[in-house]
Parts: C-alpha cells; structure tokens; sequence
C-alpha cells in the first residue's frame, strides 16, 4: 500500500508533487510502538527523523536534575520529531517515548532523507523551509506555554 | 484542510501537545489530550495557512470528570 497519501497529511512535506512524495515515501520504513516504550535518549547518536501516523509520542528532558523527566510536549499524528539531530547532526536534545499502545511511526534515516534534498534541490527546499517552520511552531508553543497562568 | 494545532493547558499539569486535526477546532469544543478531557476556551490563528494546512493555537483547561 503506498503511503503517499499519509505523507499528504503531514505539513513537513507540504508543496511537494506527488511524484516527490513517492520518492520520500521509498525512504520511509514504518515502526509500532506501544505505550511507555523508548524511541531514542536525550544524548544518544542516532539521526532519524520521525513521522507519527498514529498514536502519541511525549517529548521530556532530564534537565535540570538528571535523575528527572521533564515533560515538555505531546506530539500526535501528522507531527515529526528528531528533526534536530537531522539538521545538526548532533546528539539528540530531548528523549522521546511512546504514550499509547500502537503508536505507528514512519521513519526515514538522516543520510538517505539528505541524499534525496541534495539530488531533488526543490525538495530539500521545501522540506527544509517546512522543518524550520515546524521548529519554530514548537517555539511559539513553548512561548506561549509561558504566558498561561500556571 | 488541515489543522496543526498548539494546545497549552491552564493550570498547569499538562505540559501542551500538539496535533493535526481534520476539523477545525472551535473555541467550547473538547479535546483529549493523553486521555484526559480539556474545554478549549481560546482558538488563534498564529500562522497563516500555507496550501492545505492551517496553524492554529488553542488555550484549554481540564473539565472535571
């Protein structure tokens, strides 16, 4: 079954063609998860990009105390995640664990998704331009989580 | 059209989420966010839509069970 209709759903990959989607889908292998399972660790090296199709993946740090996790986001279908370590190449910024059982994932690893933007110029655009504007929506939130009465 | 939409719980205990939805959420709508109930009580677009997406941000607190 192709997936480019899933893809169609998830604003990172907003503007791209159909026959650009079929090229991002033939990265993307799928992944299910249930509750309380570990998608990767704050500090680990690994550089996938996550697309959730369904279920929930909550984002925690364990700062300031170590010992801590700090919950900082929920994300649920059509969101990414671990695209930091994608754009910068370096450890991973937060810990991300599954919320609910049978939280389907697809997933794409860095060097492919960066192989295919530097072959296809207009989708590494559009993808890039996506991802920041996805970086900065989760900024806002975390801007605007500040300024409700806690 | 699809909705990604920022949620921030009044009140603390719920550090925000955010999801796509298929319906554009209004403001006394409810919403689950990791099984439990929330009222929405404000909707901002905070973002222009670009092509098939729209970007919202919703302001909610718990509804008691």
């Amino acid at each position: 079954m192709s997936i480019v209709p899933l893809l169609k759903k998830a604003d990172i990959l907003n503007g791209l063609s159909e026959s650009q989607l079929e090229k991002v889908a033939g990265l993307c292998r799928e992944q299910t998860h249930n509750a309380n399972e570990t998608i990767f660790k704050e500090n680990d090296t690994s550089s996938e990009l996550y697309l959730i199709q369904d279920g929930l993946v909550e984002i925690t740090l364990s700062v300031p105390d170590p010992d801590v996790e700090e919950r900082i986001v929920t994300l649920g279908k059509g969101q990414i995640f671990g695209e930091i370590a994608l754009v910068d190449e370096g450890l991973r910024t937060a810990s991300a664990r599954c919320i609910a059982d049978s939280t389907k994932l697809w997933v794409a690893k860095r060097e492919d998704f960066i192989s295919l933007c530097e072959e296809d110029t207009s989708i590494g655009f559009a993808i890039m331009r996506n991802i920041a504007a996805d970086l900065a929506f989760k900024l806002r939130l975390i801007n605007l989580t500040r300024k409700v009465p806690g | 059209m699809i909705y990604k939409v920022s949620f921030v719980v009044q009140g603390g205990g719920h550090p925000g989420a955010i999801q796509n939805m298929e319906k554009r959420p209004e403001k006394g709508d409810q919403v689950k966010l990791d099984n439990k109930l929330y009222e929405i009580v404000e909707i901002l677009e905070i973002i222009p839509a670009k092509g098939d997406f729209g970007y919202l941000h919703a302001t909610c607190r718990p509804v008691e069970e």
